[in-house]
Order: C-alpha cells, then structure tokens, then sequence
C-alpha cells in the first residue's frame, strides 16, 4: 500500500514536470490596460505542443500583487472565439502571489502544432495610491506592480507587453531595456527566451484620475408579482476608493477648480431594463431629485448625482427601485415551469463591487425553486412576509463578493412551480376578514347584554313579539292583495259567453285561497289579541273592511258576466260597470290607508 | 423553443373597471345586509338569508379591495 503510495506521487511529481516541458509558448502579446479603476490585462497566447503527445490541457498565470483581487478571468480560442472551461489550479514552483488557471483546450492539441489564445483579465485593487493621501488640490498619482515578463510555467520564445495608461504623466517606471515610452504607452519588448516563471518587478507610477467607484455594499431584491409586475429595488453603499482625501475641503475651492476635479467623483449612470418604469432614488433623509432619465428601445438610461461629491474615502449609500412588467421577464418553461429571466448584477456603469447579495422573492405558493447562474455563487433560502401574506414568500438568496462591473453584466434565470390556485390566496384572504366581519354583526344582533330584566325590558319584549305578530299579518294581508289583483285581470278578460266558465273557475280558486289566508290570520290574530286587545280592535277592522272589499270584486265580477250573457257591447259593459269600478277603487285605496295607519308603527 | 410569455390573469387595463364595480356592488350588498338586520324582528331572522347576504357582501368587497390595490400599483 504505501509502495503504491510513493509511486503514484512520483509518477505525478513526473507529470508536473513533464507538463512543463511539453509546451512551449511562441508568442505573447500582452496588453495592460491602466486607463480606469481596474488594470484590464489583455493576452494573445501562440502554445506550441513541442512534446511527443497529444495536449488537452495549457496552465495560464496571472501575477497578482498585494491586495489584488482577480474578478474575472476568461479564456477563448482566437480562431473560433470559443470560451473555454477554466478552473483554478496551483503550480509546485510557482512564486508567491500567482494565480494559475488550467485551461482545457476545445480540441486536443497534437504533436508539434500551435494553438492561438486570447486572454482577458480584470484585476481589481491592483492599482495603489502613492501617496496614499492627497489634499484637495492634488492630483492623484497610482502605483501599479506586476511583472515585466509574462509569468509562466512554460518557456516563452518571444514576447511584448504594452502598458496604457489614462495620461502621459509618468513619475516612473521600469526601466528593463529594450522599453520605450511613447505619449501615454510604455512598450516593453521584445524578449526572447524566457524562462519559466522569470520574476521581474514591472512597477509603474503615474497620474491616474479615473473614479475609483467602489461599492461595499450592494443588495438587490427582485420581487414577483403574478398580477402583473416586478418590484426591483438595490440598496447601494459607496465609496472613493482611490487616494484618501486629506486636509480641509473648501467647496468654494471645489467649485472653481479644473474640470477634471482630479480623483473626486459625484455622478453615476444605471443602465435598466427598457420597459422599466416607476423609478425612484432615495436614501435615508428621502427622495433624491438630482437625476435624469433617458428611454431608448434598447435600455432606459438613468443619470444620477449623488448627494455630494465623494473625495478620496468619503462614502455614501442610497436606493434605487424601479418595476417592470411581466412580459419578456415571465415565461413558462416546456416543464410546466415559470422561469423567471433577470440581470444579475448591478446595473451600474464601471463600478466594483465588493459584496453583493441578490434576493429573489417569489409569491406564495412557489415551489422548487432552483436557480441556473452564470457564475459561481453561495445560495441559501429565507423569508419574507410583506401585503396580504399567510405563510410568507419563499426567497432565494444568492451571495457573491469581488465584482467588476462590466465584466459581470450576465442574466439569470429562477425556475419554480406555480400552481395557479395560490393566486386566489390574496383575494380570499380579504374575502375571509370582511365575511367575518359580517358574521361578528350577525352574532352581536344575537346577543342580550342587560343587566337586569326589569319593566322596561319586558314592554320592549313584549313590544317586539306583538310586531313580530303584525309583520306576519300584514304580509298575509299583501298575499290577499296580490290574489285579488289577479281576481281583477280575470274579470276584465270576460268579453263573451265562452269566457264565463274560466271566469268561474277562476273566481272558485281565488276564494279558496283567500279562505287559506283567512285561516293563517286567525291564530295570529289570537295572538295579539292575548298581547293588547286595542290593537286587535284595529286588526279586526281591517279585517272587516278586507272582506267588504273581496265583495265588492265578487259583485263586479258577476255583474260583468251578466251584462256579457245578455251580450251587450264592450263599450257599453265597461260604461255600466264604471260606477261600481269607481267604488271599488276608493275602498281599495281606503283601506290601504288604513293599513298603514295601523301597520306602519311595526 | 418557443417560450410562452406569463401574464396576470386579468388583463391590468381592467383593473380599474373591475375595481369599481365590485366595490360598487360590494357597498350596495352590504348596505342590504344591514337593512336587513336594521328591519327583520328578532324572531322573523333567517340565518340562511344573513348568512347568504353577508357571503355575497364579503365576497364583492373582498375582490373590489384585492383589484383597488392592484389598480393604485400595490401588486399583492
């Protein structure tokens, strides 16, 4: 066992070197960019597969020095522009603060033949101000170190390397002949034969007064509303990272100085979504007016001031919010789930930003959540309880630190299930808390609350039951109405003598059913009799003066089928009962005042 | 590859119509429901017809407030 231990650490102690000789690079070509906050390092790489075998992997190292953070790295094949995978990957010889990626190549590399890569790099944190602290006349002076050679665990046959810069102002470089400086580039090269990781300090001192917008802080929440919107809002902290300011600031001294204001900055540009819309900016004391937005088919541009200029180490934090529709972020995917597409970063123009958290809440009811990144990030899940919530909505946190603005403008996507029935939890929520409601009405109306059953509660008892008795009897008494109505349309459809029978009949059915109502009105009549014998008085005449009415539309009835069986005219018909039609109105109308005379207190 | 597109299930130019409506009819059921507990005696009340009045009045109020949030921009 611990032969095959030793063995197995020689044979790759083997392969390491052996990796190391097999591949030579031919070209480097390397452009450092220093024109803004973060050093771009740009690399076109000729690898030569100089060994017997076929070559699936090339080891690729960036020098990084001091607090220098690495925030993106991409490798692509120059003829196809492939992107090919990258992971981090550590060299035994390599010197001290080297970052190595194994890059894997889209094809084998055969024996003997060449492979052109391109290389892009971002460093953030790699330029350091010297001095360190400026006052608010100086202008602000960086220092960039990195290496004169390309760092490499491979030979490099020949190379170049151009650094550019925001100025020509140059304090110093190295000077590692051949290297010449022309207006703001200094062009290093060409060196032949290099040997692997050959450490050459390139250092270079130069005016650099590009904003250095770092952001500490960022946090953004994305939150979806299946109604037809998307709430996203990012809580922003700020900083000027460049040269400390030192010393007084005077803002009259700020107001009239050069445009360039050397390394201070106050303005910022966010790119958002076109169809954004509803945007604000505020911070903790309100609402932020120095911004300006521009919408365009492509994007919707906001210019914004912030509340003061930010000198070197001066800080600052804000909100920014705006919603957007559904449509073009919504979509339902081929297995029946919602995928939620949005930008990942900050929208931002040329910031880093240190801490980044993204938060994606979704409605309730959403299930599976399961997020596909564009690059790496820590994920974890919390909750958030905000309008017309039960069990709160789930919320996907994702977490990412070092990032470069430009570089890292990607989208991501969320996929979850959505049954549709969760989206009635809101309205029946509401429909839940106003119906009960109701129903505490309904319960109270039920409710005694005295004390003490006294004579006064027993009148207003007594009182209630009688109109109970009344209500009923007046309703049976509207019944009655309603009957002879129909006993008057039958009479007035008599015109010859092969109506009468139906007329009859009809007048046949009407008593029977007004001898019904009769017999409901007795018992309740009894009742309140029991209660007061005043008002059963007052019942009884209207009970009187009821009947008296019924005969009046009997006597019409049977005088109209006499004057039809002797077959007089219509006009002559309605002319002799005319008369007998008037009384009947003025009783009817009568006794419809007397009812609610009597009626009308209950 | 064809992606469909998700929206509400009420198209939002309709909030504002429906708002009104429901709220409308909403206030009216419930102005009935309380003549009705205002007028009916004690001993003539139906449970099934309050009950009833009332669910229809929750019911209208409680859609007419959800569509009153979403037409002012409170997307629930």
């Amino acid at each position: 066992m611990r032969r095959t231990q030793v063995l197995l650490t020689a044979l790759l102690a083997l392969a390491g070197s052996v990796l190391a000789d097999n591949i030579k690079l031919q070209q480097v070509d390397r452009k450092i960019s220093l024109n803004s906050q973060f050093v771009r390092i740009s690399e076109t790489v000729k690898v030569k597969n100089v060994g017997s075998s076929a070559v699936s992997e090339v080891i690729l190292c960036e020098s990084l020095g001091g607090d220098a953070v690495l925030s993106f790295y991409k490798v692509v094949e120059t003829s196809s522009k492939h992107a090919l995978a990258v992971s981090p990957t550590t060299v035994a010889d390599a010197p001290a603060e080297v970052a190595c990626y194994s890059v894997k190549l889209a094809n084998p590399l055969p024996a003997g033949e060449t492979v052109g890569l391109t290389v892009t790099a971002v460093l953030a944190n790699a330029q350091m101000p010297y001095p360190a602290e400026i006052t608010q006349t100086d202008t602000q002076l960086m220092l960039y170190k990195g290496n004169v050679y390309v760092l490499s665990p491979y030979s490099v046959s020949s190379q170049t390397t151009e650094v550019a810069l925001p100025s020509s102002t140059v304090k110093s470089y190295t000077e590692e002949k051949p290297v010449s400086k022309v207006d703001n580039k200094i062009k290093y090269g060409k060196y032949d034969l290099v040997k692997p990781f050959a450490v050459k300090e390139l250092s270079v001192h130069f005016e650099n007064n590009k904003p250095f917008k770092h952001v500490l802080t960022y946090v953004k929440e994305i939150e979806v509303s299946h109604w037809g919107n998307i709430y996203v809002e990012g809580k922003y902290e700020i900083k000027n990272a460049g040269a400390k300011h030192t010393g007084s600031f005077s803002r009259l001294k700020y107001g009239h100085m050069y445009n360039g204001k050397a390394n201070s900055f106050r303005d910022l540009r966010a790119v958002l979504p076109s169809s954004a819309h509803s945007m604000y900016y505020v911070d903790l004391i309100g609402n932020i007016s120095t911004s300006n937005v521009r919408k365009s088919l492509a994007s919707t541009v906001l210019d914004f001031d912030l509340r003061y200029p930010l000198m070197g180490g001066w800080k600052v934090d804000f909100t920014i919010g705006y919603s957007v529709p559904l449509a073009g972020f919504l979509t339902s995917t081929k297995g029946g789930q919602r995928r939620l597409t949005m930008d990942l970063s900050s929208p931002l123009e040329d910031v880093f930003i240190e801490d980044m958290v993204v938060r994606v809440v979704l409605p309730e009811g959403s299930a599976n959540i399961k997020a596909s990144l564009p690059y790496d990030m820590e994920q974890s899940f919390d909750i958030k309880y905000t309008y017309l919530d039960t069990t709160g909505r789930p919320v996907l946190v994702l977490h990412k630190q070092n990032i470069a603005a430009p570089e890292h403008a990607a989208k991501f996507s969320v996929d979850y299930d959505f049954n549709k029935v969760h989206i009635l939890r809101e309205p029946l929520l509401l429909v839940g808390v106003f119906f009960a409601l109701f129903v505490a009405v309904i319960a109270y109306n039920r409710m005694e609350f005295t004390i003490t059953r006294d004579e006064k509660w027993e009148a207003a008892r007594s009182k209630e039951v009688l109109a109970t008795y009344m209500e009923q009897i007046q309703a049976l008494l509207e019944d009655e109405a309603t009957v002879l109505a129909g006993l008057t349309r039958a009479t007035n459809q008599v015109r010859d003598a092969a109506d009468v029978d139906a007329a009859q009949r009809e007048k046949a059915n009407v008593e029977k059913r007004l001898k019904d109502l009769e017999e409901k009105v007795k018992p309740l009549l009894l009742a309140v009799e029991s209660r007061s014998v005043r008002v059963a008085a007052q019942v009884r005449d209207v009970l009187e003066k009821t009947r008296s009415l019924q005969g009046r539309y009997y006597k019409q009835l049977a005088d109209r089928i006499d004057l039809v069986k002797k077959g007089t005219g219509m006009s002559e018909v309605s002319r002799k009962l005319a008369p007998g039609q008037d009384a009947l109105n003025a009783a009817k109308r009568e006794l419809e005042g007397l009812t609610t005379t009597v009626f009308g207190a209950y | 590859m064809t992606e469909l597109s998700i929206s509400s299930p009420v198209s939002p130019s309709l909030y504002p119509t429906l708002a009104t409506v429901l709220l409308g009819s909403g206030l009216c059921m419930t102005g009935s429901f309380f003549l009705y507990e205002v007028t009916k005696t004690k001993s003539n009340r139906a449970l099934r017809s309050e009950l009833l009045l009332a669910f229809i009045s929750a019911l209208l109020l409680g859609f007419g407030t959800l569509f009153l949030l979403l037409w002012v921009g409170v997307y629930v």
